[in-house]
């Protein structure tokens, strides 16, 4: 009896750890500072955002920067948000017009998360500019997620 | 009272250190003076290679800014008819979960939960009805409550669970075929919708020359073996043939005569896809 309870126990520890890392695999801290700086605006009482399920990831070093070129629509409000996983980098986030134009709407720095908003004035290519300006010397994993309404 | 005396150096602690955040916080924003131009052409960055295509959704959020859309006259009702080709099954589930967006916009509760189904079924033909099944049955209880909001965010979990999945099994083409799927059966329903009732400012949204070039690039890099036969031929031949319909003329407006010819090409490639 006090075997089967111990199998039994064993099993379930096993499916336990088994399940977390399935989990883990779908983890990612950059991604989660982000949406952790990206919850006020998905308030679902206040005309939220539309959070994309589909994001961008990477690896930056300090100063390094990095271009991503993404389709906005006019009339549209895009939030974009940068996470990284590593707590003491410093990042920050920049929306470019085709044209290399700074288009940003407001945005905000803190430590490992930025964000910034834009309301495109025509339909196209629109870049977004991620930077780590301050972090150790090593790289480290980035996430950018965006939300739109 | 030690406690007391003892929360309350936590309390100042916590306060202190609330200020010094804001304060550090404040001061970051202004730490990083971002360029007002930069020279794309000359920009030594490196471009992130993922290419995210927007979902059906974010055309139609655009559009509804501009007025109402007979939005009923887009739903399709088209039923799926599988075979063995899995590669049509890919491009089929991303146009079947467009239909979802717009049974959604036209707040449709028997076509979403229909759409809800054929998820499922194409799901099962692609192997990954377990990971679509939550999704799937979240869809039709969504549309059970009428909480569109919600249903518009399981059709993109749903698509994007299919992605991944597949990317997991190493079926990227197929991951791409989805994507792909699901952008023609937006850009299809923006083009029925201006060529019916011609809006230079809707026609505009139209204008995803870029993204375009990005989607040619990922479908033409795929394996010849997941885009067989004549089907694929005509994917091709209409991702090519959009290219120079997609940018703006001299005039910076998408003119009639060119979602005309959208509309038609994409029609087309969707009726061809579906089994007409």
């Amino acid at each position: 009896m006090k075997v089967k309870s111990i199998s039994v126990w064993a099993v379930t520890f096993l499916a336990v750890l088994i399940g977390a890392g399935g989990v883990w695999a779908f983890v990612h801290e950059g991604k989660d500072a982000a949406i952790g700086a990206a919850l006020p605006k998905l308030d679902l009482a206040k005309n939220p955002y539309i959070l994309r399920e589909s994001w961008w990831q990477g690896e930056l070093k300090s100063g390094e920067m990095k271009l991503i070129k993404h389709q906005l629509f006019q009339r549209n409000d895009y939030w974009f948000w940068i996470g990284s996983s590593n707590p003491d980098a410093e990042v920050s986030i920049h929306i470019y017009d085709a044209k290399g134009n700074l288009v940003d709407e407001e945005s905000f720095e803190k430590g490992p998360v930025a964000g910034a908003r834009v309301t495109p004035k025509a339909s196209g290519a629109y870049f977004v500019r991620i930077k780590v300006v301050k972090g150790p010397a090593g790289p480290s994993g980035w996430a950018v997620i965006y939300a739109f309404r | 009272m030690r406690w007391l005396r003892k929360s309350g150096y936590l309390s100042a602690g916590v306060f202190f250190l609330v200020i010094l955040w804001s304060g550090y916080s404040s001061f970051s924003a202004f730490g990083e003076d971002a360029p007002k131009k930069i020279n794309l052409s000359q920009l030594k960055v490196e471009l992130v290679q993922d290419v995210v295509i927007p979902i059906p959704q974010e055309i139609f959020a655009s559009l509804d800014k501009l007025g109402q859309q007979s939005w009923r006259s887009q739903i399709s009702g088209k039923k799926v008819k599988l075979d063995t080709n899995r590669a049509r099954t890919a491009l089929l589930f991303g146009m079947v979960v467009a239909d979802g967006f717009i049974a959604v916009q036209a707040e449709d509760r028997d076509e979403v939960k229909r759409v809800g189904r054929q998820v499922l079924e194409l799901a099962g033909a692609l192997g990954v009805k377990s990971a679509v099944n939550e999704h799937a049955l979240s869809i039709i209880e969504g549309a059970n409550a009428g909480d569109w909001s919600e249903v518009k965010h399981e059709l993109d979990r749903t698509q994007e669970t299919v992605i991944r999945t597949m990317e997991e099994m190493r079926d990227q083409d197929f991951a791409t075929l989805v994507s792909i799927g699901g952008w023609l059966g937006g850009t299809r329903t923006l083009a029925n919708l201006m060529s019916a009732d011609y809006e230079e400012e809707g026609a505009e949204l139209l204008h995803q020359p870029d993204l375009l070039a990005d989607i040619i690039r990922r479908y033409q890099e795929m394996s010849s073996k997941s885009r067989p036969g004549p089907l694929f031929k005509q994917v091709d031949e209409t991702l090519v043939s959009l290219g120079s319909l997609m940018k703006k003329g001299k005039d910076g407006k998408i003119n009639k005569d060119s979602v005309v010819m959208i509309q038609q090409l994409t029609v087309g490639v969707t009726d061809a896809v579906y089994g007409k």
